[in-house]
């Protein structure tokens, strides 16, 4: 960049160099003059950070804010290297210069270790672990029953087994099934069955609709602990079977379900 | 259990291990103290200094990686294309973030004088760094720190490795310490 001079907009604008912001480019004069960073050095740059300030002025740039903070700064710094001063002046003062070169200071420390991890990058030196799962046998089932994840899946096979059948009659009245409804069905099959398979009961549902209180139902009726479900492999079918009385405290039950 | 075969063991649940491991969580299986674990996990690391796979530190968690040696014949294995750069503002802010960690986005800004917002949201997406817990002060700012993938994409097993910042300062592992409230 030019120390003195007006050189022409047009080439300023296409000599302007990005930096990362104005702590790299004041790392970057004051570097390009093999200098240390100290309050001196700084108030050496000044010019040139401003001149390049103007240029950045003129493209736009999103930061300018930080630019300018900086800038402030650095012309307080300089009028007070290159002013003779009364010791009376505040010490507060004296930590705008100070503050500048520490902050300048430990960037330049973090500029070097960026690049060492440019180094690294370039070099292609990276680990990677790997990238396949071990191989895993088939897990072991749960002991006992299943839950609700197990039901999910099911569920969702009967479903995409079974699309929405078209209305043919608009005027019939859409059937209505109640949870509370399908809760009496399935202690109904249960006292003649003894066990029925998840499947089976969704298979004979009508509609999704259906199929959907018919699993709500069944959740139901595991929370207030009148049935539990079993499956007897990884995929096998599901079973509800009903809990014996004695074998666990029936949760109270809510009966406070809108019919869908 | 004697030193010897504790090591094989260990070496064994890491190489089946499907991610990385807690030293708590080997010594509960290995029904040794989590100070025995530990001590085989850093053994097995310093005799795979000079192996094909390495052994990986990252907050307390160990696992097995390629040595990073190797990588263009894995990558050439494994048909990987990497031939994307991170930029510079990028590697100025994993460099704080590693020696600085756990550190809010409003701090990694007033170290580099710019606005890093944008650079920290891209390195999260890319998984080079993670959210650790928030800060608890006001607005709970979200505590940044580096990943695991970040020790493999500079070929790390250990973010201490990094040299000491004006030779005073490491990188830190902030397995020890407690960043704020998690989650």
């Amino acid at each position: 960049m030019p120390d003195n001079g007006a050189p022409d907009q047009a080439g300023y604008r296409v000599q302007l160099e990005i930096y990362e912001g104005p702590l790299d480019l004041l790392l970057r004069l004051i570097e390009r003059d093999e200098m240390d960073i100290t309050q001196v050095s700084l108030a050496r740059v000044t010019d040139q950070y401003l001149a390049y300030l103007g240029a950045l002025q003129q493209a736009r740039v999103d930061d300018l804010a930080e630019f300018l903070v900086i800038a402030a700064k650095l012309i307080l710094i300089k009028s007070r290297v290159l002013l003779p001063r009364p010791d009376a002046l505040g010490e507060q003062e004296e930590d705008v210069g100070e503050d500048l070169v520490e902050r300048l200071k430990e960037y330049r420390r973090f500029k070097q270790v960026a690049g060492l991890l440019r180094e690294r990058e370039e070099q292609g030196l990276r680990s990677y672990a790997r990238l396949v799962p071990a191989a895993r046998p088939e897990a072991a089932l749960p002991p006992g029953g299943g839950d609700a994840a197990l039901l999910m899946e099911a569920m969702l096979q009967i479903l995409r087994e079974r699309r929405e059948k078209p209305v043919v009659d608009r005027v019939m009245p859409p059937l209505r099934v109640t949870i509370s409804e399908k809760i009496a069905h399935i202690d109904a099959l249960l006292a003649e069955r003894s066990r029925i398979v998840f499947r089976d009961l969704l298979r004979a549902c009508a509609s999704r609709l259906e199929i959907v209180v018919s699993f709500l139902a069944m959740l139901e009726m595991i929370k207030q602990v009148r049935v539990r479900v079993e499956q007897d492999g990884l995929f096998g079918e599901i079973t509800i079977v009903p809990v014996a009385p004695g074998e666990a405290e029936p949760a109270p039950a809510e009966e406070n379900h809108e019919p869908l | 259990m004697d030193p010897e075969r504790l090591d094989q063991l260990v070496e064994a649940l890491l190489f089946v291990a499907e991610g990385p491991i807690r030293a708590a969580d080997l010594g509960k299986v290995l029904g040794v103290e989590e100070a025995e674990a530990l001590a085989a996990l850093l053994r097995l690391q310093v005799a795979c200094a000079n192996r094909g796979i390495r052994v990986q530190h990252e907050r307390g968690r160990f696992q097995f990686v390629s040595a990073p040696e190797a990588a263009p014949y894995v990558e050439a294995l494994l048909g990987l294309d990497l031939s994307t750069k991170l930029s510079v503002a990028a590697l100025e802010t994993l460099a704080i973030i590693a020696y600085r960690q756990p550190i809010t986005r409003a701090e990694v800004s007033a170290i580099r004088g710019v606005d890093s917002d944008g650079v920290v949201r891209t390195l999260v997406a890319r998984g080079l760094i993670g959210e650790l817990g928030r800060l608890e002060q006001a607005g709970r700012p979200i505590l940044y720190g580096t990943t695991d993938e970040f020790l493999q994409y500079f070929g790390l097993d250990d973010v201490t490795r990094l040299p000491a910042l004006n030779g005073t300062e490491a990188a830190r592992d902030t397995s020890g310490s407690d960043a704020g409230k998690a989650g």
